[in-house]
């Protein structure tokens, strides 16, 4: 597959480009001439490794690529190889799903003992036949150390930053259990694979210029940073056959201040050259998470009215400059997020690629969490017995007719209707607090449990009104 | 008298720097020493007068003056040279010769294995330590060449003793980890009849505990491991990520060769070689001093060992951006005979890396 890829690609005129511009312009000129505008440095290797990236981009040709990830079980020790050898032969087996599929248990000896999971994931919902598809295979382990702290000072016991290795146990399964309307997910997977493709082509940067800085805003409590940990752990596993690890760095925007007066500004530098060091190693990719990112660049005009410190500019003017220096590194990407939009700096906003807004779920998105939530009730036991609820799509389809099977379904949509303006955060301690408040036996039956949702959604706007009056 | 004087020191030295007399006073000895050593070959080279400066590096003389002696060179030539000799040859033997240049002369290496027969340091033995400590400097690796096969309980040991020096040297455990383990015992008598009483001796126990438990899980873990496999090499990294470590030591034991229990050699004997080597290669004394921090422990076994506790890690390369220490261990083939165990390149290519699932957090007082 990956070779018919690579002949794709090979004839495609912009790969030549070079060797043929060299043969028009004389060598030197060429030579001067690359020196003058090359600001990006070639990845070593990258040769071979140019294709890779093909397997984000959608293929040139009709076949759809279809992403299957592998989760391999932390103890095993099997190659790579068989694991994909085994994998193949067992989507062989089953050559038809329905959209996004997950197989956790398998009839086959092999895959029980190494592979945890299985599953075909970010498709559309219709029935896939996985012959006529492009397979795409990301075989992946979870990392089950916690994070490591990274500190910018020797005798500190503060850390300024945290960093996982990914992908990490801690970030598993985050991904799916975000909910966006309109794509926001594939429009931030297919931003940074679009980096990493125009990185490859060795785009000029400074003709076309991005900045690997993408900026979440929105209400809080809608999973921005949630989202920045899920994109980083969906790309480690995506670009597992590019970059060996995937690190995540999340920094603590309030380590950065020094009590020392215009210290913070070295901080920041001090705190960037040490990401620089883990960029320097070029079979990472590297995420930055800065969360909450106003703390760090508060508008400057700000200070003008003299409410903010001089240092604070500094800290800015900081982050400003580190961000322009390591945006020339082809494998660093740069996450934040914020609740206040308009107190960031200009200067930041407009180097911000993607600037995102995060809101607060739809009544279908709530459905879909309310659903998420209640099926993992039921695995639990908590709720029992499992009864079978009907997805968003599936009640459309039937035209929301009320029928026996259909009965609980619309009762949820109720109450998914009802939260409108709950935000996600909300949303997902919903179930918990029903059990709490209004279930008073340790298992419940769904009808039983639906009822107490409805009463705790009614408890909850009760209690944000109250606060609004309050405020 | 000046004579016995001096060689009476000497002798203490050469016995601090056995590992197994289990002092506490080996770090402070790894110190900054080179200064004096260098004030030795300044006075010896003058002719004047011969101003002998013997260093104490051992905590029980650090207090105390420098030793100097005053010597008249035309009333007592002969006898001063003498010292002068035997002063230098101390810094090679403990410090590697700060002059190479000057050949080894017989008497005073006479003199010293009669002071200390069990040590045995030949000239030839020193010219060697001269190139150990080279090595060690330039390259970050230090050999050991077995005469004979060892064991693989032997290398077990290797590893372990090892780690838990690493660990003192390195500044995560306050004291060396078998006294540690004996506090830590007559300290649990002692709480047995004072329950509720605050714990003297200004070591948090608590975090004590932990790191030894740790340690302890961790040491019978690899127990374990080397009776389930071949280990060919073994990494332990302080500090930062797996990737970017702050330190990072290796063990290599590839060019180790194994028999049985009567043809290898003593566990105790090859110990003795190994941190012999390893005191006069200075390995582990840093200028920079190192923060408290989590040790990990990664080790290379077969891939189809079954062990359970370690976890595996495919993907994991070694770090190359960091300047390893090595510890080469290795039998000399020209006496033992027989291929190495790993028979060179591929034959460990079935082996991965596993890494130990808690890390050994360092404490101090």
């Amino acid at each position: 597959m990956r070779l018919i890829k690579r002949s794709l690609y090979s004839n495609d005129p912009e790969v030549r480009f070079p060797h043929n511009a060299s043969d028009l312009i004389s060598t030197s000129r060429l030579a001067k001439l690359r020196a003058k505008f090359k600001t990006q440095k070639p990845i070593s290797g990258m040769e071979g490794d140019i294709m890779e990236v093909g397997d984000l981009k959608h293929n040139p040709d009709d076949m759809t690529t279809i992403h299957v990830e592998v989760h391999v079980k932390s103890s095993s020790t099997a190659e790579r190889s068989d694991v994909k050898m085994h994998v193949l032969a067992l989507l062989k087996r089953h050559c038809v799903v329905f959209g996004v599929y997950r197989w956790t248990e398998f009839d086959e000896d092999f895959l029980t003992k190494h592979v945890q999971s299985v599953a075909i994931v970010d498709t559309e919902r219709k029935p896939i036949d996985l012959k006529s598809c492009c397979l795409s295979i990301h075989i992946f382990v979870l990392n089950e150390d916690g994070p490591s702290t990274l500190t910018l000072e020797e005798d500190e016991e503060l850390s300024a930053a945290n960093h996982w290795l990914l992908p990490a146990a801690e970030f598993h399964g985050i991904w799916e259990s975000l909910v966006y309307d309109s794509g926001v997910k594939t429009q931030l997977l297919d931003y940074v694979s679009t980096t990493i493709y125009f990185s490859d082509k060795n785009v000029d940067s400074n003709l076309i210029s991005w900045n690997r800085v993408v900026l979440l805003h929105g209400p809080p409590g809608t999973g921005k940073t949630s989202l920045c940990k899920a994109l980083a752990q969906k790309l480690s596993i995506r670009l597992a056959n590019r970059y060996t690890y995937g690190q995540f760095v999340e920094i603590n925007s309030h380590s950065l201040f020094s009590k020392w007066f215009s210290e913070s500004g070295k901080l920041v530098t001090k705190m960037f050259q040490k990401i620089q060091q883990l960029i320097d190693d070029k079979e990472a990719l590297v995420f930055v998470l800065i969360d909450e990112v106003e703390s760090l660049t508060a508008a400057r005009n700000a200070s003008q009215a003299g409410t903010e410190p001089s240092d604070a500019i500094r800290v800015v003017n900081s982050v400003l400059t580190q961000l322009d220096q390591i945006k020339r590194h082809p494998n660093v990407v740069i996450l934040t997020t914020s609740n206040v939009t308009e107190k960031i700096d200009l200067a930041f906003v407009d180097r911000a690629d993607i600037k995102q807004y995060i809101g607060p779920p739809s009544v279908e998105g709530i459905f879909s969490i309310y659903l998420s939530c209640l099926q993992e009730l039921m695995k639990c036991q908590i709720i029992y017995p499992r009864q079978q609820l009907l997805t968003m799509f599936e009640l459309e389809t039937m035209g929301f007719r009320e029928c026996n099977v259909s009965e609980l379904s619309l009762v949820l949509r109720n109450i998914a209707t009802k939260s409108k303006g709950l935000s996600g955060r909300a949303l997902r301690k919903l179930p918990f607090l029903a059990h709490a408040l209004f279930v008073k036996t340790p298992t419940v039956s769904l009808e039983r449990f639906l009822e107490a949702m409805d009463l705790a959604v009614d408890k909850q706007i009760e209690e944000r009104t109250q606060l609004l009056n309050c405020v | 008298m000046a004579e016995g004087k001096s060689r009476g020191e000497l002798l203490v030295r050469l016995e601090t720097t056995n590992p197994f007399t289990n002092d506490l006073n080996s770090r402070s000895k790894m110190g900054p020493s080179n200064s004096q050593g260098k004030e030795i070959n300044i006075h010896t080279e003058s002719d004047t007068e011969c101003n002998i400066t013997v260093p104490s590096r051992t905590n029980d003389f650090s207090d105390e003056q420098p030793v100097t002696e005053t010597y008249n060179p035309s009333s007592d030539e002969t006898k001063s040279k003498e010292i002068e000799v035997i002063a230098e040859d101390k810094e090679n033997d403990i410090h590697k010769g700060v002059s190479d240049d000057r050949a080894p002369v017989d008497g005073p290496c006479l003199l010293l294995t009669e002071a200390s027969p069990d040590v045995t340091p030949t000239c030839q033995l020193e010219a060697g330590d001269a190139e150990t400590l080279r090595r060690a400097r330039e390259e970050g690796r230090v050999d050991v060449v077995f005469p004979k096969p060892v064991t693989q309980e032997g290398c077990c040991r290797f590893v372990t003793e090892i780690l838990k020096c690493v660990l003192y040297q390195r500044q995560q455990l306050p004291m060396t980890y078998d006294q540690l383990v004996f506090t830590q015992k007559s300290q649990n008598e002692e709480l047995s009849w004072r329950l509720g009483e605050s714990v003297a001796g200004g070591l948090d126990w608590r975090k004590c505990q932990r790191t030894l438990q740790d340690l302890q899980e961790v040491l019978q873990q690899l127990e374990v491991l080397f009776t389930l496999s071949l280990v060919p090499r073994v990494l332990l990294l302080l500090g930062g990520s797996l990737l970017l470590p702050k330190e990072l030591y290796e063990v290599n034991m590839e060019e180790v060769i194994l028999a049985a229990g009567d043809r290898s050699l003593r566990v105790s004997s090859c110990l003795r070689q190994i941190f012999r080597t390893l005191f006069v290669a200075d390995l582990l004394s840093d200028a920079k001093p190192v923060r408290l921090t989590a040790t990990t422990v990664m080790v290379l076994a077969h891939r189809n060992c079954g062990v359970a506790w370690f976890r595996p890690r495919l993907e994991f390369k070694v770090p190359t951006r960091v300047k390893s220490k090595v510890i080469g261990l290795s039998c000399d083939p020209s006496t033992v005979g027989g291929p190495p165990k790993g028979d060179g390149q591929t034959g460990w290519k079935d082996y991965v890396w596993f890494q130990a699932p808690l890390a050994i957090k360092g404490f101090n007082k």
